[in-house]
C-alpha cells in the first residue's frame, strides 16, 4: 500500500515542487493530496464535505502561513483530536522565527522544517525529509 | 550717681538703641511687605521705643484732668504691647483666630477700665484697694497674653528651617522675659535704686536683646544656626551636578529646599504653571501656589530672579519654568534670607536642568536613530525573506524547462533560457546575502570556545575543492578564541572565497595567518598574491554591493566583504583592506581585528561543532535559551 501524504500549502508553485520532490524521493509511489488552506485541510482530515470519501493520510505536511485557518490552528486541532493526533505532522514553512519553532513544537508538531532558501536546497531538503518519513520512519497505520 | 544708677542709665541707652534700630528695620519691612505680621512687629517696638523715650523726658504733671488723661492714654498705649505681640504670633499662624478676637476684646476692656477708673495715685503712694485690683488685672492680662504668644511662637517655629525655628524661640523667650520684667518691676520695692532694680533692668535688656537677635540676626549667628541646613543643601547641590534626568533634579533638590526654607513644600513648575513635580504639598496647595506664581509673573525679570508672590510663596524664575517654595508666613518678617538662598539654589537648578535637557535631547536622538536602524533592518529582513519564495518558484520552473523542454526550443531559445537562469541564480544570491546581512547582530549564535587553527584548516580544505589550482596555506599558530563557530566559519570562508574570486587568476597563493597588535587585539590576516585592489578602492569594497568587476562576471554578489565587516563590527572589531603581503609584488591583505577579550580565557565550555545543514530543520530550543 502506498503511503498517503496530505500537503497543506497555499502557494501552488511551492506545492507543485514539494509534491515533485516527494515523488522523486520515492519513485512516484507516494499518494500526494494537496489542499490550499487550513480550513480545507481540516475538512480533509475530518472527511467533511467534498472530502467525505478520502482516506486518512499517513503523514501531514503543513505550511504555517495559510489563508482562513493558519497552520498552527490546524496543528492544534489535529493534536487535540484523539483520532487524528497519531498522524505525524511536519511543519514545512518559509519562517525561521524562533517563536514559530517554539509554538509549533508546543502544539505537538512532530518536526519543524524551515524551507531552505534556494531551489536546490528546497528540493534536496524536501527529498531528504520525504525519505526520512516514508522510508526510515515507520508511520502509524491509517486504519481508524 | 551711684553704680546702680550708672548701670540703669547704660541699660536704658542700650535698650533705646536696640528698640530704635528694631523699629526702623521692622518699619521698613512693614513698608516693603505690608501685612499683620510685619505691622504688629513694627508696632511693638515703636511703642516700646516711644515709652523708653518718654522715660527720658522730665516727668510730666499727672495732676488735673489733663495729667490724668495723659496718664490713662500712656497706660493704654503700654497695654497694646502684649496685644501686638499676640497679634504678631497670630499673624505667623501660631494662634487661632478665636484667641486673637479674645485678645482684642480684652484690650478694649482694659482700655475702657483704664479710662473709667479715677486717676491713679502718683507713683510711690499707695492708693485705695481698687488700685491693687486694677494693677493685678492689667498684669494678669499682660501675663496671659505673653504666655499665649510665647507658646504660639514656639509652636509656629516647629517644622520651620533651623534659623527660623531658633528665631521663633528667641521671640517666644523675649516675650516671656518682657512679661516677667513688667511683673517684677510692678511688684518691686520702691525707693532708692538697688540690686533688685538693676536685676530687673538687666532682665528687660535681655528681653529686648532676644527680640533684636530674632529680628536683626547677625550674620555670624545665622551662619552657625543655619549650618545643618547648609550642609544638607550643599549635599543636594552636589547631587544636582550629577543628575541626568529632570526627575532626578527635582527629587534631589525639592525635599531639601522645602525643609531649609521652612514651610516644608517646594515645587518645580512649567512656564504656564503646570506642576512638574512637588514635594511636601498636596494638589490643592500646588494649584494655589501655581496660581500665585503665574499671577505675580510680569515677564520682565529673567532667571534667576526671586519674587515674593504673597502668602509666603517665593518663586525663582528659571530659564524654563519656576522653582516655587512655600516659605511659610514667617519668611517676610525675617527679611530676604530665604529669597537669597532660593536664588542661589535656582541658579544651580537652572544649570542642572539645562544639562539634563541636553542629555535628554541626546538620548532621544539616539533612541530615534536606533529605532530607525532597527526598522530598516526589519524591513531588509522581511523584504529579502519574502522575495525568496517567488524566486524559488521561478527557479523551479526554469529547472523544469531546462530538464524537460530545452530541446524543444529553437534558435537562441536555449541561450535565453541560460541567461534567465544565470540572472535568477544571481538574484537568489543577492537576496540570500541581504538576508544574511540583516541577520548579523539580530540573531547572533551563541559564542563558544573555538580553535581558529582547526577552523581555518577546515575552511581552506573546503576552498581547495573549488579552486584546485590555488595554493592555500594556514600559517599558524592561530589562537583559540571565544566566539561563535558559525560566525567565525562564515567570516573565514567569506574572506578566503573573496580572495580566490577576485585574485584574477587560478594559481593564487592565499595565506591565513594571525597576530596581535599593540592594543592586544587579535588580528587575522587573509592574504593573496592576486591582482590587488588599488588603494583608492580599498575602503569602497567593504560597502554593500560594491565590487570592482562587473556583476555576474565572477561569482559573488559584492556583499561578502560587507557581511564580514558587519560581523566584525558586531563582535566589537573591524575589517581593514590593505596592500600585498610582505614579499609579494601584488595582492591584497584583508585583516580582521577582534577585541582582545575574544582570546579564550573565558569559561572553557567546548563549543558544539555546527553541522553543515543541508536541511534547515530546527529543534525546539530548550527552556530558557534563545536561538
Amino acid at each position: 500500500m502506498n503511503p498517503r501524504v496530505l500537503l497543506a500549502e497555499d502557494d501552488a508553485d511551492h506545492a507543485f515542487f514539494t509534491v515533485r520532490a516527494f515523488q522523486d524521493a520515492h519513485g512516484g509511489t507516494v499518494e500526494m493530496h494537496t489542499v490550499r488552506d487550513g480550513a480545507e485541510a481540516l475538512d480533509y482530515l475530518h472527511r467533511r464535505g467534498r472530502y467525505e470519501d478520502v482516506e486518512r493520510p499517513h503523514l501531514v505536511v503543513l505550511d504555517l502561513k495559510m489563508p482562513k485557518v493558519n497552520g498552527l490552528e490546524v496543528l492544534e486541532q489535529i493534536k487535540a483530536d484523539a483520532d487524528l493526533r497519531t498522524i505525524p505532522t511536519v511543519v514545512l514553512t518559509s519562517s525561521d522565527r524562533p517563536q514559530d519553532v517554539q509554538s509549533s513544537y508546543a502544539r505537538g508538531a512532530n518536526c519543524f522544517v524551515s524551507k531552505p532558501a534556494t531551489l536546490t536546497g528546497l528540493r534536496e531538503g524536501v527529498q531528504e525529509m520525504a525519505r526520512y518519513w516514508i522510508d526510515v520512519a515507520t508511520l502509524p497505520s491509517a486504519e481508524d | 550717681m551711684t553704680g546702680v544708677e550708672l548701670l540703669l542709665a547704660a541699660v536704658t541707652a542700650v535698650e533705646l538703641a536696640l528698640c530704635g534700630g528694631l523699629s526702623v528695620v521692622l518699619g521698613r519691612r512693614w513698608r516693603a511687605r505690608p501685612g499683620p505680621a510685619t505691622g504688629s512687629a513694627f508696632g511693638v517696638f515703636a511703642v516700646v521705643a516711644f515709652v523708653l523715650v518718654l522715660g527720658l523726658l522730665p516727668p510730666f504733671d499727672t495732676t488735673g484732668w489733663a495729667g490724668a488723661l495723659a496718664t490713662d492714654v500712656l497706660i493704654c498705649v503700654l497695654l497694646t504691647i502684649p496685644y501686638l505681640l499676640l497679634l504678631f504670633t497670630w499673624a505667623l499662624g501660631g494662634l487661632g483666630d478665636r484667641v486673637a478676637r479674645g485678645a482684642t476684646a480684652l484690650l478694649v476692656l482694659q482700655w475702657v477700665v483704664t479710662l473709667a477708673v479715677p486717676p491713679l495715685p502718683p507713683e510711690g503712694q499707695s492708693g485705695p484697694a481698687w488700685v491693687a485690683f486694677y494693677t493685678a488685672f492689667v498684669l494678669a492680662a499682660w501675663a496671659v497674653q505673653s504666655l499665649l504668644a510665647a507658646a504660639g511662637l514656639w509652636r509656629a517655629g516647629r517644622g520651620q528651617s533651623s534659623v527660623v525655628r531658633k528665631r521663633m524661640r528667641a521671640l517666644g523667650s523675649g516675650t516671656l522675659l518682657m512679661a516677667l520684667t513688667l511683673t517684677l518691676s510692678a511688684s518691686g520695692a520702691d525707693g532708692e535704686p538697688g540690686a533688685w532694680q538693676a536685676f530687673v533692668a538687666l532682665l528687660g535688656l535681655a528681653s529686648i536683646a532676644l527680640f533684636a537677635l530674632a529680628f536683626l540676626l547677625p550674620p555670624a549667628v545665622r551662619l552657625v544656626w543655619r549650618q545643618a541646613d547648609l550642609t544638607a543643601l550643599s549635599a543636594a547641590e552636589q547631587g544636582l551636578m550629577t543628575s541626568v534626568t529632570a526627575d532626578e533634579v527635582a527629587r534631589t533638590i525639592l525635599p531639601v529646599l522645602g525643609r531649609v526654607l521652612g514651610g516644608g513644600g517646594a515645587a518645580l513648575l512649567d512656564d504656564d504653571g503646570g506642576c512638574r513635580r512637588a514635594e511636601g504639598l498636596d494638589d490643592d496647595e500646588v494649584r494655589a501656589i501655581s496660581a500665585r506664581v503665574v499671577g505675580a509673573n510680569d515677564g520682565r525679570h529673567p532667571a534667576p530672579h526671586v519674587r515674593d508672590c504673597g502668602d509666603g510663596v517665593l518663586a525663582a524664575r528659571l530659564t524654563s519654568g519656576w522653582l516655587a517654595v512655600r516659605a511659610g508666613r514667617l519668611a517676610p518678617v525675617f527679611g530676604d534670607d530665604e529669597a537669597v538662598l532660593l536664588g542661589r539654589v535656582a541658579t544651580l537648578v537652572d544649570l542642572a536642568q539645562q544639562r539634563v535637557a541636553l542629555f535628554e535631547q541626546e538620548r532621544t536622538s539616539r533612541a530615534a536613530a536606533e529605532a530607525a536602524n532597527a526598522e530598516l533592518e526589519t524591513l531588509l529582513y522581511s523584504v529579502s525573506h519574502d522575495l525568496r519564495s517567488p524566486l524559488i518558484s521561478v527557479l523551479g520552473y526554469l529547472d523544469c524547462l531546462q530538464q524537460e523542454h530545452r530541446e524543444q526550443l529553437a534558435g537562441d531559445g536555449p541561450h535565453y533560457l541560460d541567461r534567465i537562469s544565470v540572472n535568477a541564480v544571481y538574484m537568489q544570491s543577492l537576496i540570500s546575502d541581504l538576508l544574511e546581512l540583516s541577520r548579523i547582530g539580530r540573531s547572533d549564535p551563541a559564542p563558544g570556545r573555538l580553535d581558529l587553527q582547526a577552523l581555518a584548516a577546515q575552511v581552506v580544505d573546503a576552498a581547495r575543492l573549488g579552486s584546485p589550482a590555488a595554493a592555500l596555506h594556514v600559517a599558524g599558530p592561530l589562537p583559540v578564541v571565544w566566539m561563535s563557530d558559525v560566525r567565525a566559519r562564515q567570516l573565514l570562508t567569506n574572506l578566503v572565497d573573496n580572495a580566490l574570486r577576485h585574485g584574477g587568476r587560478d594559481d593564487l597563493t592565499v595565506t591565513v595567518s594571525a597576530g596581535t597588535d599593540d592594543a592586544g587585539r587579535v588580528l587575522l590576516h587573509v592574504a593573496d598574491d592576486g591582482r590587488g585592489i588599488p588603494p583608492e578602492y580599498r575602503q569602497r569594497v567593504l560597502q554593500v554591493f560594491e565590487r570592482l568587476d562587473a556583476p555576474k562576471s565572477s561569482p559573488g554578489t559584492g556583499m561578502g566583504l560587507a557581511i564580514c565587516k558587519r560581523t566584525a563590527e558586531s563582535l566589537g572589531g573591524s575589517l581593514v583592506v590593505s596592500g600585498p603581503p610582505p614579499g609579494s609584488p601584488s595582492g591584497t591583505t584583508v585583516t580582521l581585528a577582534l577585541p582582545a577579550d575574544v582570546l579564550a580565557d573565558g569559561p572553557s565550555a567546548p563549543a558544539p561543532p555546527a553541522p553543515r545543514r543541508t536541511l534547515d530543520s530546527a529543534l525546539p530550543a530548550p527552556e530558557g535559551t534563545r536561538r
